[in-house]
């Protein structure tokens, strides 16, 4: 049985990768508390349940990707010749589900209270020996709330771009995005105050649709990923054109006369097969070794590409006979 | 990117411009009530539910009388208004309240999901607490294991008594009896026991206001936070009985 290597990061990425490791268990500290304080002051409005459950639902992206790199660098094995890469992805896909079931259910929740036109009460805490508006409490804590994520998400794309963990990038760009739905908790709370009492289910509302589509978006690419799609760079709409380039190196060689390579996404690297017609059958065995060599050193994100011979009448494969058989 | 980021800064300027203009709104009363203002509360009517349950709210042929509605008297007073007090049920007078026809609703009422599903309840006022009094002439058992405890014939405590090993013994009269007795230790100062360390159960005591009214509730929850002495008087109504 022929098992894989198991995959290392050029030492440079190594080091990126272990920022955004520290990074992503700073962000979790960061929202443990942001939920722990949120948790205190929820009072009766549902802009703050649906705010806090969004911060709570927060907590899963980091808890994901910290245990998937912990699970992923676990060697090939006769079980699991492929390895472990996928990890992430299977963390994702759940992340995501998550979010957009979530979501929807606070979406309906919502806009039940709206049909409904129930009157939230947003009461009075004693602090200090002095009794105040929760409301005003709600807002300090809600600014409280949007900080530190406006701040680890900038840091977070950025280092999720350069090691192209897909994951993190997404994470990161929702965070950079909650300080709207931290606002729309804001302007609900006040708008209660206010009088209008839509204002609070309203702003609820806002921030389950924002939930909602994160959680989609994330669904698409995690389904993306597990239908093989061709490789995305993270921070891009449209695909990375790597196999053309891929092809072009193989067809450089003296020996090939035609190329085709096809890859997928297995997690933050790319595996994939290059079809190569060679002029002459002559070392082709040791030519093909080589190619395959040169091609898994050619960019640090592939992992594996096996490249295989073909004669030449058959050379552009056909979405139905390139099945091998 | 250029045209979400402008996206972005404009969506954050009309945001603070809706929070400023709330505020502008408000003024300097904030926060103010959904369905009655407050300047029609002040120097106006106050409509009052009531239902009896003493020494919290007592039905006396001199009108009512407890140390509720001896808090909501002071209140009133606070505000100049005047109190229309209405008898119902608890039931009825939630229901009432939901519907926005009285502003406060008291009768004993305790923190829990009735009087929160229709009505807002402030936080607890007062704190019942349930513990185990014995005749001044004998002395506190050193547990309750086994002792035989009194408690009132319909009560919520005998559970919680039958965990910490007591056997409670609903008793029609509670008064001047020579064993142990399980009631609020307010009760059972009033009836001279001496009261024992244990904490049986506790009551949080509140008053059920209407849903969304959050300055009504401020004020109300200022003014059960200041109101002072209220286990003497507790003590004081029930001695009076």
């Amino acid at each position: 049985m022929k098992i894989r290597k198991l995959y290392h990061l050029p030492p440079e990425k190594q080091q990126d990768l272990d920022y955004l490791i520290r990074l992503e268990w700073w962000n979790l500290a960061f929202r443990l508390s942001i939920v722990a304080i949120l948790g205190t002051v929820l009072g009766n409005s549902q802009a703050m349940k649906v705010a806090w459950l969004e911060d709570m639902l927060s907590l899963i992206p980091p808890i994901a990707f910290l245990l998937a790199v912990r699970f992923r660098n676990r060697p090939p094995n006769k079980t699991y010749p492929y390895g472990y890469q996928r990890a992430t992805i299977i963390a994702f896909l759940c992340t995501a589900t998550a979010l957009s079931a979530m979501g929807l259910f606070l979406l309906g929740d919502s806009l039940l209270k709206l049909a409904h036109q129930e009157h939230p009460s947003i009461g009075a805490i004693t602090l200090f020996g002095e009794t105040i508006w929760m409301g005003w409490v709600m807002v300090g804590v809600l600014i409280y709330s949007v900080i530190p994520p406006v701040i680890i998400g900038r840091l977070q794309t950025k280092a999720a771009a350069k090691v192209h963990e897909k994951t993190v990038f997404a994470d990161g760009k929702m965070s950079k995005a909650d300080w709207m739905t931290g606002m729309a908790a804001i302007v609900g709370v006040l708008g209660v105050g206010a009088g209008f009492w839509w204002a609070d289910a309203v702003a609820a509302a806002i921030i389950a649709l924002d939930v909602t589509k994160d959680g989609i978006t994330n669904l698409k690419e995690a389904i993306g990923d597990l239908l093989d799609r061709r490789p995305h760079f993270t921070s891009r709409e449209k695909p990375e054109h790597m196999e053309e380039a891929l092809e072009a190196e193989l067809c450089a060689m003296p020996w090939v006369a035609a190329a085709s390579v096809r890859l997928r996404e297995e997690g933050p690297i790319f595996s994939g097969e290059a079809f190569v017609t060679p002029h002459s059958n002559d070392d082709l065995a040791q030519h093909l070794k080589e190619a395959s060599q040169h091609l898994n050193n050619y960019d640090w994100r592939i992992y594996e590409v096996v490249v295989t011979a073909w004669p030449n009448e058959e050379h552009t494969p056909s979405p139905v006979n390139a099945t091998p058989s | 990117m250029q045209s979400k980021d402008s996206f972005i800064s404009c969506v954050f300027r009309t945001n603070m411009l809706l929070i400023c203009a709330v505020f502008a709104l408000a003024g300097c009363r904030y926060p103010v009530n959904i369905e009655r203002p407050m300047t029609e509360m002040q120097g106006g009517e106050l409509n009052v539910g009531l239902s009896e349950n003493p020494p919290w709210v007592i039905h006396t042929d001199q009108g009512p009388a407890g140390l509720e509605v001896d808090i909501i008297r002071a209140l009133a007073e606070n505000m100049d208004a005047t109190v229309n007090w209405h008898w119902d049920s608890e039931g009825n007078l939630l229901a009432a309240l939901s519907q926005y026809q009285l502003d406060l609703v008291a009768g004993g009422l305790t923190q829990d999901s009735n009087v929160s599903a229709l009505a807002t309840p402030t936080k607890a006022y007062y704190e019942s607490r349930y513990s185990v009094g014995v005749p001044r002439n004998t002395s506190l058992p050193s547990h309750l294991e086994g002792v035989e405890v009194a408690i009132p014939v319909v009560n919520h405590i005998a559970h919680a008594l039958k965990k910490e090993g007591a056997i409670p013994h609903p008793t029609p009269d509670l008064d001047a009896l020579n064993q142990a007795v399980a009631n609020p230790s307010w009760w059972l100062h009033a009836h001279n026991y001496q009261v024992g360390d244990w904490e049986i159960a506790t009551d949080q005591h509140v008053m059920a206001l209407p849903k969304g009214e959050n300055a009504w509730m401020l004020a109300v929850q200022r003014h059960l936070n200041s109101y002072p002495g209220i286990e003497q008087r507790l003590q004081h109504l029930e001695a009076e009985q």
